[in-house]
């Protein structure tokens, strides 16, 4: 095909709006709680990941390298730190043991709540977000091997993210550094609630604690398990900035994320395993709300 | 100006393969070795130089592959990208006459003045949707390491792909 330069500038200016309209439609249909994938997108970021995938292990298997081999002058200091490390955690995991027993007993003697499992998967890091906005990780677990979206992610030692974009065989896990992720903790010394965001500088901040409440640096933050995305206890970060201002109800307290984001590399699906009929409810209940808000307007 | 669609075709393969292989770095290898919080946004060096260098009718749709291309690597999407892409392609065709390739540091010049152009959109469509500024101060800090990145890249690939789009490059490497 093709144009006279008059031609060419009205297809342009044609076919810009058309552009333009969709893209601004697009973006304000959007919902940033979890993105929906469509056959193209579930298509392409299978066929990319396992690209992704064996570029990230080359990448590790020559820093694991260089990190357990070339650069490995402290090991023997090590080790001994360790093993005595391990002395040490042996018990407290005793300890931990009977307490584990007396809190089920206990939980039996008062009927407390009905707990619900979640199937673990386990998954690896194969890549980043391109963008520096978004704090997003992708892993080689997808909808075939049983993940669902919104499922929780965990790392070893403490809170990650849940599942934003599934695809068959890979999921976008967007991180608690990222600012659209939003997850209801509690301050386990004080039971204190808050919200806790994606900040800045590898931190989250948690928003909304009320001024007079007592909390001091390194105080733990744990999920408080509202919201039924996150279940409850799980470690999140560590208090390491307070600032109660003389105005205002409450205080900016920034948190540090138990999780090395930077060193990455396994996480935990937590997968939560609703039973039928309990789905059903719940989507009988949002289709009462929306037929409600459809009446109203 | 280029209306046929079959002279776009293999250029815009070419540069999707390009963009493919710098994503792949910047998703897999960057964070790595400890770049996770700066990332260099290819993507708005490919959609820049679409802007700055292509005259074709179909140059917002060229932007729109670029971008949903990008949309694989990135939970970001295509919208927001496209928009600015389109909005500049705008402008430059009105200033088309004074921007000239001359040398090397006009190349990042441009790059760079365009880039604020793309954040200024970016930031707008941000406070729209969140009607708060505390994240565009936030997307500032990274804005300017991140823009000086591109904007040095920018003769060496402006270059590479003035050959894969057979854009008359002279004076762009600084030999005009």
């Amino acid at each position: 095909m093709s144009f006279t330069e008059t031609e060419g500038r009205r297809t342009k200016i044609v076919i810009n709006c058309a552009m333009l309209i969709m893209a601004i439609y697009s973006l304000s249909q959007r919902d940033y709680v979890f993105l929906r994938t469509s056959y193209a997108d579930k298509l392409i970021i299978d066929i990319l990941g396992p690209v992704q995938e064996s570029i990230t292990s080359v990448q590790r298997g020559f820093s694991g390298y260089f990190k357990h081999y070339v650069a490995n002058v402290s090991a023997s200091k090590d080790n001994k730190f360790l093993k005595e490390k391990i002395f040490e955690l042996q018990n407290e995991i005793f300890l931990n043991q009977e307490s584990i027993k007396e809190s089920t007993r206990l939980r039996e003697l008062i009927k407390f709540g009905e707990v619900t499992e979640r199937k673990k998967v386990l998954a690896r890091v194969v890549s980043w977000d391109s963008s520096n906005e978004y704090k997003v990780v992708r892993i080689n677990k997808g909808l075939k091997d049983g993940v669902k979206l919104q499922s929780a992610v965990t790392g070893s030692e403490g809170l990650v993210g849940y599942v934003y974009r599934l695809t068959d065989h890979f999921a976008d896990v967007i991180t608690i550094l990222d600012a659209n992720n939003r997850v209801d903790g509690t301050v386990e010394r004080l039971r204190s609630h808050g919200i806790v965001e994606g900040f800045k500088n590898n931190r989250c901040i948690m928003k909304y604690v009320n001024r007079t409440e007592p909390i001091i640096l390194n105080d733990i933050v744990m999920t408080s398990g509202l919201g039924n995305v996150y279940p409850k206890g799980i470690k999140i970060g560590f208090i390491s900035k307070i600032e109660r201002e003389t105005y205002g109800i409450t205080q900016h307290i920034e948190i540090t994320p138990f999780v090395n984001f930077s060193k990455l590399e396994e996480v935990m699906v937590l997968v939560f395993e609703q039973e039928e009929h309990k789905q059903l409810e719940w989507q009988a209940l949002e289709e009462q709300l929306n037929a409600g808000s459809e009446v109203r307007k | 100006m280029k209306t046929q669609l079959k002279d776009m075709f293999l250029p815009l393969v070419k540069t999707l393969i390009l963009l493919f292989i710098l994503e792949l770095i910047t998703t897999a290898i960057f964070p790595m070795v400890g770049l996770e919080n700066y990332r260099v946004p290819f993507n708005i060096l490919f959609v820049l130089f679409m802007g700055l260098r292509l005259e074709t009718p179909y140059l917002a749709v060229l932007i729109f592959i670029v971008q949903y291309f990008h949309s694989f690597f990135s939970v970001e999407g295509w919208e927001m990208g496209t928009v600015a892409g389109i909005v500049i392609c705008i402008v430059v065709s009105y200033v088309r006459g004074m921007i000239h390739f001359s040398s090397w540091s006009m190349t990042m010049l441009i790059t760079f003045v365009f880039q604020i152009f793309w954040f200024l959109i970016v930031s707008l469509l941000v406070y729209i949707q969140l009607g708060s500024f505390h994240y565009v101060f936030e997307k500032a800090w990274r804005f300017i390491p991140q823009s000086i990145i591109i904007a040095l890249l920018s003769p060496l690939f402006f270059f590479l792909l003035n050959k894969m789009w057979r854009v008359e490059d002279r004076g762009l490497m600084g030999e005009g």
